[in-house]
């Protein structure tokens, strides 16, 4: 099996067979992460699309990235995800990819309850929203959050206890 | 988790709600991989371009004899900024036929044989991702864009038999990349985007499998490749088809038949050559003489419908600012 790191060099070099690989091996894991964030299929669509659009074009210009490919691409795909939440207003994302079920009452109950969760994700900042999503959603180890902030592992454990302590105070004080 | 992971179960309840991600929609899912693809194989294209342009810096006589010609088509054609512009035109364009009259002149005064193979792939490549954009964009593609994919396939195969065992065996290796290429973008297209241009990309995809199949027979065994393209050379001296101006060819085999099967190497039997939307492009004589080799005399089409000019949808912004509160 080939490396993230031999993909990449070929990905430089715009091997089509290296860029397919790598579309392969992360789109799915992009698209996960953004429709967890987004809650909407056609919004986390945009989001891998988008992704890799600014990874092909970076990678053209020469300002690909030169390891960490990873990081890299749940960086962009995160910085979407704070980009639509900057430009449309809480009320104006509302989840239409509601699952199939035969219990629509529970299931409009769990996605107001995940959509409550995604606000609240929101109100953090950019770096806390990273390291709790991948952290909590995704189960990345802390290592492999810094590689993505480009920030020590300190940094790191620092943004997730004051993101949690946010996160905390928004979702459970109000409930209190 | 560790110590330092420590998290209120209340709200990790809560986060875990957002676990269970939906599964995403496979068509969607395709038509975005498609046209990633198609964006990914397009910025190959270029580089190869610009690599092959810094190689014609280095080699002036080759260089000024092709400027030269590109001049004279551009005087001829209203300007070189036309041939320029032509270059990303797709068949159902007007600055088409100048793009493939330019493709031909590159070709034609190309000397070196392995940049001669190369430009030849790239021109097949360029074939399919025209079907690609064009299929994305709704619109089915004409069929001489896969005839003309083979033609440049066949004459750089003709022109590796010539080359020493090892850049044989190496162009060899490039081809099959190539092929793989187009057939993986072929494949991708097939997800139910363009239901009528399903049968042409089939065709595709079959001719791009045969070729394939040649390869890999050549690869392992070179020297029956090397006697049989000898021979075919010998016998029809031919010159690298220029599509506009280039003498009849005394063998050619038909594009495809109808199931999508080549008649290559001795085999004579007819086949029914790919459907043509214009009518006008091929002097395809089945002779059976089967040289697996399809000639293109053509006058160039053109051909096409509609207006599709769909290429994916490559934004190309950089990637966007770290995004502070919402």
């Amino acid at each position: 099996m080939i490396s993230e790191l031999d993909l990449l060099v070929q990905a430089q070099k715009l091997e089509p067979r290296a860029l397919a690989e790598i579309y392969d091996l992360y789109s799915p894991r992009l698209y996960r992460y953004a429709v967890r964030l987004l809650g909407d299929a056609c919004a986390a669509e945009d989001c891998v699309a988008e992704t890799f659009s600014r990874f092909l074009q970076a990678v053209r210009g020469g300002r690909g990235p030169r390891d960490y490919l990873q990081a890299y691409l749940f960086r962009t795909a995160h910085n979407f995800v704070v980009d639509h939440y900057r430009h449309q207003k809480p009320e104006g994302i509302l989840n239409d990819d509601t699952p199939d079920c035969e219990n629509t009452e529970e299931n409009a109950s769990l996605n107001i309850r995940q959509q409550r969760v995604r606000f609240a994700l929101a109100e953090l900042t950019s770096e806390q929203q990273q390291v709790i999503a991948l952290k909590f959603l995704e189960g990345w180890e802390n290592d492999e959050i810094a590689r993505v902030l480009n920030k020590p592992v300190g940094a790191v454990k620092s943004l997730q206890h004051r993101g949690l302590a946010h996160l905390q105070k928004i979702l459970l004080d109000e409930e209190a | 988790m560790n110590q330092d992971d420590k998290i209120d179960p209340r709200l990790a309840a809560l986060l875990d709600e957002l676990k269970p991600a939906s599964v995403r929609d496979p068509k969607a899912a395709a038509r975005a991989r498609s046209r990633f693809l198609t964006q990914a194989v397009s910025a190959s294209e270029e580089q190869r371009h610009s690599i092959w342009t810094i190689f014609q810096q280095k080699e002036k006589f080759a260089m000024n004899i092709i400027m030269s010609s590109l001049v004279v088509l551009g005087l001829l054609f209203g300007g070189s900024a036309t041939v320029s512009a032509a270059q990303d035109d797709l068949p159902t364009q007007p600055l088409y036929q100048i793009k493939l009259v330019s493709e031909d002149a590159k070709v034609w005064f190309e000397s070196d044989p392995t940049l001669k193979i190369e430009m030849l792939m790239e021109q097949a490549q360029t074939r399919t991702e025209e079907m690609a954009a064009l299929t994305l964009a709704g619109v089915t593609p004409p069929a001489d864009l896969a005839i003309r994919a083979q033609d440049r396939i066949q004459q750089a195969l003709q022109l590796t038999a010539t080359l020493d065992d090892a850049t044989m065996l190496a162009t060899l290796e490039r081809i099959r990349t190539h092929l793989q290429t187009q057939d993986q973008l072929m494949l991708q297209l097939q997800d139910g985007t363009c239901t009528e241009c399903e049968p042409i990309l089939q065709r595709t995809r079959d001719m791009l499998h045969t070729q394939l199949g040649q390869v890999e027979d050549s690869l392992a065994n070179p020297n029956q490749f090397r006697n049989q393209n000898q021979n075919q050379v010998r016998t029809t001296q031919t010159p690298l088809a220029t599509g506009s101006a280039v003498t009849p060819q005394t063998s050619c085999t038909p594009a495809l038949d109808g199931t999508g099967q080549q008649n290559g190497n001795g085999n004579p039997s007819a086949g029914t050559p790919m459907p043509q939307d214009n009518g006008n492009n091929q002097n395809n004589n089945d002779n059976g003489s089967g040289n697996g080799n399809m000639n293109e005399n053509n006058n160039d089409s053109g051909g096409g419908d509609g207006n599709g000019n769909g290429a994916g949808d490559g934004s190309a912004s950089d990637p966007g600012g770290q995004g502070g509160k919402p």
